[in-house]
């Protein structure tokens, strides 16, 4: 997942754009997602002041981010935790497989967690000989059917009940009444799945944020998986990004104010986990040891740039369904494990941005990912940094420059611009009000999907001279 | 320590450098309704609008009846046990005790600790996931967010609220607070001072396949929050 797809972005997002069920499935999901979000931003009144809030807590601490981050290791250890750091997706697999082997885990419950799906976490456990279960249904479902998740909060939105029917009926043997509807099924995957959670050694989990003055982390989640991960078994590894920090619990209840609000439209996620060390002396239940393993990979050196701002994204994923172009392509198209506009930002920014030059052009700039984000990071700003990037780097597709050099020599010659913008609309009254919308040969692609805009009958330069004669 | 966690290159970055970026300071507090049962009505709209239950009693015979009710109920019912079983925190940590002995003779209490010995450990899960219903106290109730606020401990086992279909937990109504934030406000120190504190808003849920809200998932299906008082 950490590198690209061999194909181009170009023929996955081509791919995407003719899978019917995808096209379903993200119309009803983003939409139903930017409905709840707006409702449930909208139901507090000091909503719009918290997204201020917070963002100024994350730019706080992004800006601080050694000293709360020592603050949050020395609280953690004092606590009782093991504090690992792993530089990269390798030191980190090799990391959690070799605790694996010193605890003497056979059986792995996972809780969702996007770094270890950054880091291809499963892959190197399976390979040691571990049975590791992803225990989010959805998660769960993209485990069995050996797919990647297209959403960062909602990972099968691109899957209907009955492709994930046809996976339990395949892979668990489920019966027709196991899979007779939703309520059904997710009762069979609560079966399968306890029986997991008993019998696990270890649990893995990811982090949302971490507070540096208690040294605590906090996990959030809506289904109970992530609670019987760090709960049952008895070795807890949590995976948490370098820059999950929050200085202190206060503000993590702004963080939390705006989190679940903006990313499934809840008030709060059902379940709010914070833990602050392993199970203490008196507790009867809970981890005998915590092991936190704060992950780079990439973040750090995203650290006092100009795509610094990214790391201030707290994975609500508003800003995915916000996007008009995650809303036609989905997840997958991307190729990465962040997709969508952050991801857009941030995997060429942490991973390198010449195999993943061609993401920060998959936006319009419209700026609907601004907008919707609750700390209002500005990913149009840093799209146009990564694309003047590529750019230096000689990185742009050669199309681009092309198209860019005639418009160019179009637009700096006005006899040149007026005759082309009269060839234009006298071919557009000739087709008619659709006529542009099958376009020959490479220029196909911009209007397979879409309408090409109707051209209006006069020019804005006709226009400002009637009205000046006015 | 003998070698520091952060590689030279990585300390590098981290180090604060540009214009200072100060802390916003602390965000104000919604304050709390006027009354009681304002509080109340508005903790009750939340805590239904995410699909909990909620009541109010004065006596521990009303909470235990009310416990029975689910433990007895056809729907939870388990082959092979003479008895209905219920995992709970220790009386010291219910608001009423008595509940405890009102359930007594109909019902069975599954002992909560877990070993720390790996084999032991399993069977003491296994034992756990018998139970029907997990009564719980609470350290604070959240009227905005329908939430309740579980601060694990001694005689307070997390599992009480996440393995059994019901959850039952009997909460003060002197422990109302208007938000998170007002709560780590009142309570700077409530993180550092148990291994785990969990907020549970309304029973578990999924809306994974097709955006299709299912209740009752890993966790509970029902929350019943019992105010007392």
């Amino acid at each position: 997942m950490n590198s690209p797809s061999p194909l181009p972005f170009y023929t996955r997002a081509q791919r995407a754009l003719v899978d019917d069920n995808l096209q379903k499935a993200l119309d009803i999901a983003t939409g139903r997602m930017m409905v709840a979000r707006r409702q449930a931003i909208g139901l507090i009144a000091d909503g719009e002041a918290a997204r201020d809030q917070a963002r100024q807590i994350r730019a706080h601490t992004i800006a601080n981010l050694g000293t709360y981050l020592d603050q949050f290791v020395a609280n953690a250890q004092a606590a009782g935790a093991h504090v690992h750091f792993a530089a990269d997706a390798e030191a980190a697999t090799r990391l959690v497989v070799s605790l694996a082997q010193r605890h003497e885990v056979r059986r792995i419950v996972k809780g969702k967690s996007m770094v270890s799906e950054e880091v291809e976490l499963n892959h190197a456990l399976e390979a040691a000989g571990m049975r590791v279960v992803e225990t989010d249904l959805g998660e769960y479902v993209i485990q069995l059917d050996k797919d990647v998740p297209s959403h960062i909060i909602a990972p099968i939105i691109h899957k209907t009940k009955e492709q994930v029917a046809e996976t339990f009926r395949r892979e668990l043997q489920a019966t027709d009444t196991d899979v007779a509807g939703i309520p059904e099924m997710t009762a069979f995957a609560r079966r399968m799945l306890r029986a997991e959670f008993l019998a696990a050694d270890m649990g893995i989990s990811g982090v949302n944020f971490a507070v540096a003055d208690s040294g605590s982390l906090c996990l959030v989640e809506n289904e109970g998986n992530g609670r019987l991960s760090t709960t049952v078994p008895r070795v807890h590894v949590a995976l948490m990004g370098l820059e999950r920090i929050v200085p202190n619990a206060q503000d993590l209840a702004v963080a939390l104010r705006v989190l679940a609000r903006s990313g499934t439209g809840q008030p709060l996620t059902v379940y709010t986990n914070m833990i602050t060390g392993p199970r203490r002396d008196d507790d009867p239940d809970g981890p005998s040891d915590l092991h936190i393993v704060i992950v780079d990979n990439g973040r750090s050196r995203l650290l006092r740039t100009e795509l610094e701002e990214i790391l201030y994204c707290i994975r609500c994923g508003a800003c995915l369904n916000a996007c008009p172009v995650y809303q036609e392509i989905g997840g997958h198209a991307y190729g990465s494990v962040y997709p969508g506009p952050v991801g857009a930002v941030y995997t060429p920014g942490a991973f390198g941005l010449e195999p993943w030059s061609d993401l920060p052009q998959a936006s319009s700039l419209c700026g609907a990912c601004k907008e919707a984000c609750p700390v209002r990071i500005d990913i149009p700003r840093m799209l146009l940094a990564l694309r003047a990037q590529a750019e230096t780097h000689g990185l742009t597709p050669r199309w681009v420059g092309a198209g860019l050099h005639v418009f160019r020599i179009a637009a700096t010659r006005p006899w040149l611009f007026r005759l082309a913008s009269t060839v234009s609309r006298l071919m557009a009254s000739w087709l008619g009000p659709r006529g542009f919308d099958n376009l020959p040969g490479p220029l196909a692609g911009w209007t397979r999907h879409r309408h090409f805009p109707a051209m209006a009958r006069q020019t804005f330069t006709e226009r400002f001279r009637e009205k000046g004669r006015r | 320590m003998t070698r520091p966690l952060f590689p030279a290159d990585v300390r590098a970055r981290l180090t604060a450098s540009g214009p200072a970026v100060p802390h916003p300071g602390p965000f104000p507090t919604v304050p709390m309704p006027a009354t009681l049962d304002e509080a109340i009505a508005q903790f009750t709209v939340a805590c239904e609008a995410v699909g909990g239950r909620v009541s109010r009693v004065t006596t521990s015979d009303e909470a235990a009846a009310l416990a029975l009710g689910y433990l007895e109920s056809p729907e939870w019912r388990r082959t092979g046990d003479d008895l209905p079983a219920y995992v709970a925190w220790d009386e010291a940590h219910l608001p009423l005790p008595g509940v405890i002995a009102g359930l007594a003779h109909r019902t069975t209490r599954l002992e909560a600790q877990v070993s720390r010995d790996a084999a032991a450990r399993t069977d003491d899960c296994d034992r756990l996931d018998r139970a029907i219903v997990g009564i719980t106290g609470a350290h604070a109730a959240l009227v905005d967010t329908g939430s309740v606020a579980l601060v694990h401990g001694g005689g307070r086992p997390r599992l009480a609220s996440v393995l059994p279909p019901v959850h039952i937990a009997l909460v003060p109504v002197s422990l109302l607070h208007m938000t998170l934030g007002a709560l780590m406000a009142a309570q700077p120190d409530l993180l550092r001072g148990a291994a785990n504190v969990v907020l549970v808003t309304g029973p578990s849920r999924t809306a994974d396949i097709e955006m299709t809200l299912t209740r009752g998932v890993h966790g509970p299906r029902l929350v019943h929050v019992v105010f007392v008082g």
